[in-house]
């Protein structure tokens, strides 16, 4: 069960921490230009494009997400206890299924030992 | 708050007051070309700031820190700052108004005045990039700028803060907020935006001094539009690329809050 912060922490904790590290690339960016470029630099990996393409990327709004999808967002999506979508009515469901058919080959195994008998066939 | 306030993210800017509230980084406020008559009104003022919200804290249940940084600085967009004195306050606004901070979107077009410094002086595409008769006097320029942002008694304030002790004001406000200067880090989370803010207005005031000495700032305008085209590719980006209105000096500072000249 989840703190009952978490709902209302979630979205401005994300854009603190994404914010915090994009923040924290173009402060090592200043190094990098200070110390790895011009003729007496030290040689280095070159900063994957990745990096820098996350360094500038915006965070994501409300608007965006129903711009891509096209509809409002729901609210109530995110609730409490449910961090991460998952449904325990949807596991057991799958824990019984997988639960009946390693029963099911358990007793085709065993049936496999007895039958036929080992006597059936004379020598 | 005025419009431009209003433009800083809000983490950046809330994060700033809280460390505008420890005892130990008030001595740094002077390096990022703040000057101000009772720098303990301000620490004073944002520290009650900070007194507005609730504690942080670490709940196991929950999903992290909740430091709640831009709730104090919607606190700072909706005050009148009365506690200052009536010319601090100027001075502190005409600080903020002129700043930056790390993150490209609340000032995009001053970031890149900032980073085409380093692109002139590090970066041999530059000199491709660049007029041959404008060269040496942007490079000149930059050589300057640079000179003053290296100022060693900056990094060693610095560390001097980030070495303690802290007083039991700051050892609260940072236990708090989760605050954690680590001395001899190279890039420390809580100093960024000082970092930023103290480069941009250094910035600012060469390039009036270059302005005064005869300098034409088109020149300079020009450099930071070459760097954009040249080495300004996201995707993200281009818009502020394209905005060349926004390179242009008059665009890129306020005077709203200027001290008249004596």
């Amino acid at each position: 069960m989840m703190g009952p912060d978490a709902v209302q922490s979630g979205r401005p904790t994300h854009i603190e921490q994404i914010e915090g590290r994009q923040q924290a690339m173009e402060e090592a960016m200043e190094v990098y230009d200070d110390h790895c470029r011009g003729p007496n630099a030290p040689e280095h990996a070159l900063i994957p494009e990745r990096a820098l393409r996350n360094m500038v990327r915006p965070i994501p709004t409300v608007e965006d997400w129903e711009t891509e999808h096209g509809r409002p967002q729901p609210e109530g999506d995110y609730q409490p206890g449910n961090g991460s979508n998952f449904d325990a009515a949807d596991y057991a469901d799958e824990a019984a299924a997988g639960i009946t058919i390693a029963g099911a080959a358990y007793l085709l195994w065993q049936l496999a030992r007895v039958y036929p008998p080992r006597n059936l066939i004379p020598f | 708050m005025t419009p431009l306030i209003k433009q800083y993210s809000r983490t950046a800017l809330g994060e700033m007051v809280i460390m505008m509230s420890l005892d130990g980084y008030i001595p740094l406020l002077q390096y990022a070309e703040l000057t101000l008559d009772r720098f303990d009104t301000l620490q004073s003022f944002c520290a009650e700031l900070t007194f507005a919200v609730d504690e942080a804290v670490w709940d196991e249940d929950s999903i992290g820190w909740y430091r709640r940084y831009h709730e104090i600085a919607g606190l700072l967009l909706r005050t009148d700052m009365e506690a200052l004195l009536p010319a601090d306050r100027r001075r502190f606004l005409f600080w903020l108004e002129n700043g930056t901070v790390a993150t490209m979107h609340s000032f995009p077009h001053r970031n890149l005045w900032h980073k085409s410094i380093a692109w002139v002086l590090h970066d041999h595409s530059a000199v491709e990039s660049l007029d041959a008769s404008t060269f040496p006097i942007v490079r000149a320029f930059a050589e300057s700028v640079e000179a003053r942002l290296k100022d060693s008694s900056y990094s060693a304030a610095k560390e001097a803060f980030a070495e303690g002790p802290d007083s039991f004001f700051d050892t609260f406000q940072k236990t708090k907020f989760h605050i954690n200067v680590i001395p001899g880090a190279i890039v420390s989370q809580h100093l960024i935006g000082l970092n930023w803010m103290r480069r941009v207005h250094i910035l600012r005031q060469e390039t009036e001094r270059f302005i005064a000495e005869g300098g034409d700032v088109a020149i300079l305008e020009d450099t930071v539009m070459r760097y954009a085209d040249a080495r300004v590719t996201s995707e993200w980006l281009t818009g502020y690329v394209a905005d060349r209105a926004a390179f242009r000096y008059d665009r890129l500072w306020s005077n709203t809050f200027r001290e008249p000249e004596a």
